[in-house]
């Protein structure tokens, strides 16, 4: 029987009208692949309602009242205030300033210089996996982030052999790295966080010894750092900053 | 520094609600606008598809076509199911 995604999203949601509802129950209780379609639509509405609820409840008035609210001859003020932020920056700004660190300082970059010194190039030279399982592992820790950056900007950077992707945390955000090796097997780190900070271009640095190149683009800080030389930190800066921001 | 060992670290469970729901607010935020819209119209404000669907002025087709399509990206975010088997955001 030929079932849409659709559809599936409006009997998961209790919209079918009840005799075509009834056919894809009886139709689930058969079909194996159906199953798996139905899975993969599922997914926790009430946590989207109660962290929009949470938005909303920490929200300052005033935040509001700079972005432009829906047509609103359908719903209340309380939605017209939280579809407004829907369309505006100030949402977005709000939720990271609610759930990140207020300024984007040099902390969470410092912190993960001190982390990248402990990686030798044994630490990444036996990680070589199929591109499949990459690929699953790339697709988690970005939907953790928040912030899709494509496969094929992260695995094809000059000189440098993708190794892996990790979810890890700074305070209480996600802190996202892509693990290299560079030709000479030295180990190089991309890393990225949310931020509030406001963009800046891709700047030199040096932290803890290592080179780095730091940038801040449209609600996320990234970073690039290893023991490898400044130059070649700087271009996978660019590269990356250059792929992404087009991608945005 | 790995996740399992932040989890393990985690103080309280408020800490854990709010990044979970930072996790849900940037995938939202991260859907077109249409699709955010739509989501959160059906979703945070309960609206009916045909309410929906009157309220943007467009067919019903297209508040369900939006709402699969969302839902394709952040069924990641349900913490109930496999991570072997969710979906890339």
């Amino acid at each position: 029987m030929d079932v849409s995604d659709e559809e599936l999203v409006g009997y998961l949601d209790g919209e079918l009208a009840a005799e075509r509802a009834e056919t894809v129950r009886k139709a689930l209780e058969t079909d194996a692949a159906l199953r798996r379609r139905l899975d993969a639509l599922r997914m926790d509405t009430q946590a989207v309602r109660a962290a929009f609820d949470d938005l909303l409840n920490q929200a300052p008035a005033g935040d509001f009242d700079k972005a432009a609210p829906l047509p609103s001859r359908a719903i209340g003020r309380r939605s017209a205030l939280i579809a407004a932020s829907l369309l505006g920056a100030v949402a977005l700004g709000f939720a990271a300033g609610r759930f990140s660190p207020s300024t984007e300082t040099e902390d969470w970059r410092m912190a993960v210089a001190e982390y990248q010194l402990l990686y030798r190039s044994d630490t990444l030279s036996h990680l070589v996996r199929q591109p499949d399982e990459l690929e699953r592992e790339r697709a988690r820790v970005v939907a953790k982030l928040g912030l899709d950056i494509a496969a094929s900007t992260l695995m094809n950077l000059e000189g440098l052999s993708y190794r892996r992707a990790q979810l890890l945390g700074f305070e209480d955000v996600p802190l996202v790295q892509f693990a290299y090796l560079d030709d000479d097997q030295r180990p190089l780190a991309f890393c990225v966080v949310p931020t509030t900070a406001a963009d800046r271009p891709v700047e030199n640095q040096n932290l803890k010894g290592l080179a780095a190149a730091s940038w801040v683009s449209q609600g996320y800080a990234f970073l690039v750092i290893g023991d490898i030389a400044p130059d070649h930190v700087r271009r996978t800066a660019d590269t990356l900053a250059e792929a992404i921001g087009r991608a945005a | 520094m790995a996740s399992e060992d932040i989890a393990a670290n985690a103080s309280n469970v408020d800490a854990e609600t709010n990044i979970f729901h930072a996790e849900v607010l940037s995938a939202v935020m991260a859907l077109p606008e249409a699709q955010r819209i739509t989501v959160f119209l059906v979703y945070v404000e309960g609206f009916s598809y045909k309410e929906a669907a009157e309220h943007l002025e467009i067919p019903i087709g297209t508040i369900m076509s939006r709402l699969a399509a969302a839902r394709s990206k952040l069924a990641v975010l349900d913490p109930h199911k496999d991570t072997t088997t969710r979906r890339s955001v």
